[in-house]
């Protein structure tokens, strides 16, 4: 019927399997709301596959559809325009998180605190400092590919991971405040390497 | 190493950036310098959140074969309308070709009789529609239909969001069907030129290598009428009462029901389908 190309057909089975797990993870962190990630995912696989002659053979089919998800996951969020104040803590459930937590009670329900406001705050977060942490601790890309990927230096990608998590973890700990995370994130921010010591 | 020098590779070395000499001094260091192992912890807390929240959150049950079964969609929707397209620009030529000999003709008939042509008004008119017909309906937005543009449907992608939610956009109760084995693909409401407004819900098998999606129109009770097919009335064990017959080659089943009509229309044989909408039946 469809799809005489077998190739084709293949090869977007392989990618399926191997890579839409972890691109739902990478969408749900950004978009918080299971249907919203799953048609990023979809809608990823849909440009994929009708854009399949551009793309080169030989070059990271990875890092192709990676660019393909993060640029589906801008546009999504430029549509939600109330995304933020949308985002209430219970779209993305999290009470299974601590189900096999050997936690006692009020330890449980300040861990799982924390995580609402680590999962708001990876939400909240602008583009360039969620992309490389997502890419890391999602994706597990090394420094090279993410730079590669954001066509950014290493020391860049050192940089914003260093940014990301430090306010990150500020947030998880009640130190700063969501509404505070851009000024936070960005705040002297430098660039070009890692340059002298780092103290979160 | 000295704790300024060590900072600054903490986080390489707890991403594995590190060669193994270095690595194997920062993890000396900390383990004796209580700042900077606090500084590796907080690392670590992070990526034990993220790590936690992911195994938590796992896409829905079937999403590897909804996106597979999603991408043959998407590209069924665009062959039908490059096809549909092709075919406007057939009927606009031919429309402009028709036109243009007419104008001649007239034209010509002016000058020859020197007549004026009366309009006669309201006799292309199109009388008002109060159903909406099954078989336009079908060919014009069915997933599988062979497709005949028809501006008298507008459809309004909603996503795969549950159905119910735009009940009131919709005017009436929506009630998503449970078909076995067939997961929700995305959602429509269809809005027509006679200002009716209905759902449509696809369906696709979570079956390996089955790719035939079931479309679900609903509407409000009476509001859709099969106009040419010729159907057969059953009545199913719980006494509901279906008709069912051949769409545009397909099976189709209506069943009416608790104020709503419900349409099922798809390229499985029709004793499957019945047999999905009502497994008593």
């Amino acid at each position: 019927m469809f799809f005489q190309d077998t190739t084709r057909r293949k090869t977007l089975e392989k990618w399926v399997q191997t890579y839409s797990r972890e691109f739902f993870h990478f969408a749900l962190f950004r978009l918080r709301k299971h249907e919203d990630a799953e048609d990023a995912v979809q809608i990823t696989f849909v440009k994929a596959f009708r854009s399949y002659n551009s793309f080169k053979i030989g070059s990271s089919e990875k890092a192709w559809l990676y660019a393909i998800l993060t640029n589906t996951i801008k546009d999504q969020i430029k549509l939600a325009t109330n995304r933020l104040q949308g985002s209430s803590l219970d779209e993305m459930d999290l009470e299974n998180v601590l189900a096999d937590s050997r936690d006692a009670p009020d330890e449980a329900l300040a861990k799982k605190m924390e995580y609402e406001r680590l999962a708001s705050g990876i939400a909240s977060l602008p583009d360039h400092f969620a992309a490389p942490l997502l890419m890391r601790e999602v994706s597990d890309m090394s420094y090279k590919e993410i730079a590669e990927q954001l066509v950014v230096p290493i020391g860049t990608v050192m940089s914003r991971l260093y940014r990301a998590r430090k306010v990150l973890h500020d947030l998880m700990t009640g130190a700063t405040e969501i509404t505070e995370i851009n000024h936070t994130a960005t705040a002297g921010v430098k660039e070009d390497g890692m340059e002298g010591a780092y103290e979160m | 190493m000295k704790c300024d020098q060590v900072r600054a590779l903490i986080g390489p070395a707890t991403d594995n950036e590190l060669p193994n000499a270095e690595a194997a001094l920062v993890a000396g260091h900390i383990s004796d310098c209580a700042p900077c192992r606090d500084q590796w912890d907080k690392i670590l807390k992070v990526r034990q959140g993220i790590i936690d929240i992911s195994r938590a959150q796992e896409p829905n049950a079937g999403f590897e074969k909804r996106l597979i079964a999603g991408v043959y969609l998407e590209e069924r929707k665009k062959l039908r309308a490059s096809f549909n397209w092709s075919v406007v620009g057939i009927a606009a030529l031919a429309l402009i070709s028709m036109g243009a000999v007419s104008y001649i003709n007239l034209e010509k008939s002016k000058n020859e009789n020197q007549s004026v042509a009366t309009a006669q008004p309201g006799l292309n008119k199109t009388a008002p529609v109060e159903s909406v017909e099954v078989e336009s309906l079908v060919l014009s937005v069915g997933h599988h239909s062979s497709g005949q543009e028809n501006p008298a449907y507008q459809v309004q992608y909603k996503g795969k969001a549950n159905p119910s939610g735009f009940s009131v956009e919709a005017g009436f109760k929506i009630e998503p069907a449970n078909l076995a084995n067939y997961v929700l693909q995305g959602s429509d409401i269809v809005k027509t030129s006679n200002d009716k407004t209905l759902v449509r819900m696809c369906y696709t098998s979570l079956n390996k290598g089955e790719t035939d999606c079931i479309d679900c129109y609903q509407a409000p009770s009476g509001m859709l009428a099969f106009a040419k097919t010729s159907t057969r009335e059953i009545i199913m064990a719980n006494g509901q009462t279906a008709r069912f017959g051949e769409v545009d080659g397909q099976s189709a089943v209506m069943v009416s029901d608790r104020g709503l009509d419900t349409l099922y229309v798809s390229p499985i044989a029709a004793k499957r389908l019945l047999h999905l909408v009502s497994p008593n039946a």
